[in-house]
C-alpha cells in the first residue's frame, strides 16, 4: 500500500511540477507578448503618416470652426461662460476645469489660434510630443467651453490627439523648415533614438485599439436598432434632407442593395476588431472601410469625420508599402529589424 | 543603422503598464453607459474619462439613424408704425436649408439641435435667449414648435412619391411659449 501511495504522491508532484512549469512558461510568454505588442520595435512611418494627414485635416477643420468663434465660444455667443455651469450637468463636468482658460473672449481666441499653430507644426513634423500634448489640452479647453456643438469629428479627433500626445515622430515625414539652408525636405533628417521609442509603439497600439472600440460599439449599437435589422437604415440616412443635399431616389429601385449595404455596415463594424488583425485580409477590410467612409463623407456632408476615420487606418498599414509609396525605401527613417 | 531604443526602468514600466490597463478598461467600458459598475470603480473611471474626453458612446447613426427634426421659433414683434397687427417672424434650428458658407457650421447647428432634443431645458436656457431674442430684440413672444419630417419609404418612392415633396410630411408639435425678458437679453 505504502509503495502505491508513494508512487501516487510522486506522480502527483510530477504532474504539479509539469503544470506549474507550463503555467510559468505561459505567463512568461504572455508577458513577452504583451511587451512586444505595446512596446516592441516599430517603424515610425505609419504613425508619422497618421500624424501628418490627421494634423493637417484637424488644422483645416478647426480653422473653419474659428470662422464662427464668437457664436460658439464668445461672451455674446450661444453659451456665455457664466451660463456653462448652469446648463452642463455636474456628472459631465471634468475635475480639471479646462474651459476656464477660454472664459475671456480675447484669451480664448488667442488660444484657439495657438491650437491651430500646434496642429500645423505637429503635422509638419516641426514639433513633437510636448506640443501634441499642449494641442490636446487646448482642444479639451474648447470641447469643454461649449459641449453643445460637439459632433463626430471632435470626438474622434480627441482620441487621435491623445495618441499623438504620447508619440514623437518628428523626424519622419518632416516638412522642410522655411529658411533652412540644409533642409533635406521630405526625406527627413537622420533618425534619432526617439523615433523607435516604446512610446511611439504605445501610441500606435492605442490608436489601433481605440479604432476597434469605436467600430465595435458602433456595430453593436446598430444591431439594437430596428431599421438596421430591417435593412433599410441606409435609406433612412440617405433620405434625410438635413444631412444629404443630393437626391438619391434611384437607390429605392434597388432595395436589395440598400439592405446589403445596411447589413454590410453593421457586420463589418461589429467584426472589424477580429478581421483587421490578420495581415492576409487586412487590405480588404481597410479598403471596405475607406469606401464606406468616402461614401458617407461625400453624400452626408461630413467629410472631416470620414477623413479622421480613414487617416487612422495608417496605423494598420505596414511601413514597407508606405515607404514604397513615398519613395523613401532605404533613404529615411529606421527600418524594422 | 537602427538607432538604440530607449527602454523604461522597471518601476516606470510597472506604472506605465498599470495605467495602460486602467486606460484600456476606461476605453472599453465607459462607452457602455448602461453597464452596471460598482460606484467605487465607476467614479475614478468616469473622472478619468471626463478629463481626457473619453466619455463618448460611439453611437454614430445608432441604434437607428435619427429622423430629420427642426425647431421652429415663431416670434411675435410689435407692429410697425402705422400698422395695427403685430408682426410675425420665423427662424429655425437648424435652418431648413444649409445657409452657412462652411458646411461644418451648419453641422454644428445640427449637433446643437441634437443636444437640445436630449435636454429640452436648453430651449429656454440657451436657444431662445441666446439665439432668438438676440436676433429679434423686440420680440414679445416666442412660440416654440418641433417639426418632424417623415420621408417616404422605399416602397412609396417606387409608387411615385417624390423625396423632396416634404410639405405634407411635416408634423408640427407646439412645445412652449417663451418670452424675451428684456430687449435682446435673457
Amino acid at each position: 500500500m505504502s509503495g502505491i501511495g508513494t508512487r501516487a504522491v510522486r506522480l502527483a508532484m510530477g504532474f504539479d511540477r509539469t503544470l506549474a512549469d507550463r503555467c510559468a512558461k505561459d505567463a512568461r510568454d504572455a508577458c513577452a507578448a504583451w511587451k512586444a505588442f505595446w512596446y516592441g520595435s516599430q517603424d515610425p512611418m505609419p504613425l508619422a503618416a497618421f500624424r501628418l494627414v490627421f494634423g493637417l485635416s484637424a488644422f483645416i477643420f478647426y480653422a473653419v470652426r474659428m470662422t464662427d468663434y464668437s457664436f460658439y465660444f464668445g461672451s455674446e455667443g450661444i453659451v456665455p461662460y457664466e451660463l456653462l455651469h448652469v446648463i452642463v450637468p455636474a456628472s459631465f463636468q471634468s475635475v480639471v476645469p479646462w474651459e476656464w482658460l477660454a472664459s475671456d473672449d480675447r484669451v480664448g481666441f488667442a488660444l484657439h489660434g495657438l491650437l491651430l499653430s500646434g496642429l500645423l507644426t505637429l503635422a509638419l513634423g516641426w514639433t513633437g510630443r510636448w506640443v501634441a500634448a499642449f494641442a490636446f489640452m487646448l482642444h479639451m479647453v474648447f470641447m469643454r467651453r461649449n459641449p453643445l456643438i460637439i459632433y463626430g469629428p471632435d470626438m474622434v479627433g480627441t482620441a487621435w490627439l491623445l495618441c499623438l500626445a504620447l508619440s514623437d515622430t518628428r523626424n519622419t515625414l518632416r516638412a522642410p523648415l522655411p529658411g533652412l539652408i540644409e533642409a533635406k525636405g521630405w526625406r527627413g533628417r537622420p533618425p534619432s533614438a526617439s523615433e523607435s521609442s516604446p512610446w511611439n509603439t504605445l501610441a500606435l497600439r492605442l490608436a489601433q485599439i481605440q479604432l476597434c472600440v469605436v467600430y465595435v460599439y458602433g456595430g453593436v449599437e446598430k444591431f439594437r436598432g430596428q431599421t438596421w435589422w430591417q435593412g433599410d437604415a441606409i435609406w433612412n440616412t440617405l433620405a434625410n434632407g438635413q444631412l444629404v443635399d443630393v437626391n438619391l431616389e434611384f437607390i429605392a429601385w434597388v432595395p436589395g442593395l440598400v439592405a446589403l449595404i445596411s447589413y454590410g455596415v453593421v457586420y463589418w463594424e461589429t467584426f472589424f476588431v477580429a478581421l483587421v488583425w490578420p495581415l492576409r485580409i487586412r487590405p480588404y477590410v481597410l479598403a471596405f472601410g475607406v469606401a464606406l467612409h468616402l461614401g458617407i463623407g461625400l453624400t452626408m456632408n461630413i467629410p472631416y469625420f470620414s477623413l479622421f476615420m480613414i487617416v487612422s487606418y495608417f496605423t494598420f498599414v505596414p511601413a514597407a508599402p508606405l515607404r514604397a509609396f513615398l519613395g523613401l525605401v532605404g533613404k529615411g527613417g529606421p527600418r524594422r529589424g | 543603422m537602427t538607432p538604440a531604443r530607449r527602454t523604461l526602468r522597471p518601476l516606470a514600466r510597472i506604472a506605465v503598464n498599470g495605467l495602460l490597463v486602467f486606460h484600456l478598461l476606461v476605453m472599453a467600458l465607459v462607452p457602455n453607459q448602461q453597464l452596471y459598475v460598482p460606484q467605487e470603480i465607476a467614479v475614478p473611471m468616469i473622472a478619468y474619462a471626463n478629463i481626457l474626453g473619453m466619455n463618448v458612446a460611439w453611437k454614430f447613426f445608432a441604434p437607428d439613424p435619427a429622423p430629420p427634426i427642426y425647431y421652429e421659433f415663431e416670434v411675435t414683434l410689435p407692429p410697425r408704425p402705422g400698422e395695427k397687427e403685430p408682426r410675425r417672424e420665423r427662424m429655425h434650428l437648424p435652418a431648413l436649408r444649409n445657409d452657412e458658407f462652411w458646411r461644418q457650421n451648419y453641422n454644428r447647428r445640427v449637433a446643437l439641435k441634437n443636444t437640445v432634443l436630449q435636454h429640452p431645458k436648453l430651449i429656454s436656457q440657451v436657444v431662445v435667449p441666446r439665439m432668438v431674442c438676440t436676433r429679434f430684440p423686440e420680440a414679445r413672444d416666442v412660440a416654440v414648435t418641433r417639426i418632424g419630417v417623415r420621408f417616404p419609404s422605399l416602397k412609396e418612392i417606387r409608387e411615385g412619391r417624390g423625396l423632396n415633396d416634404m410639405e405634407d410630411r411635416r408634423t408640427y408639435t407646439l412645445l412652449s411659449h417663451e418670452v424675451c425678458l428684456t430687449e435682446g437679453k435673457p
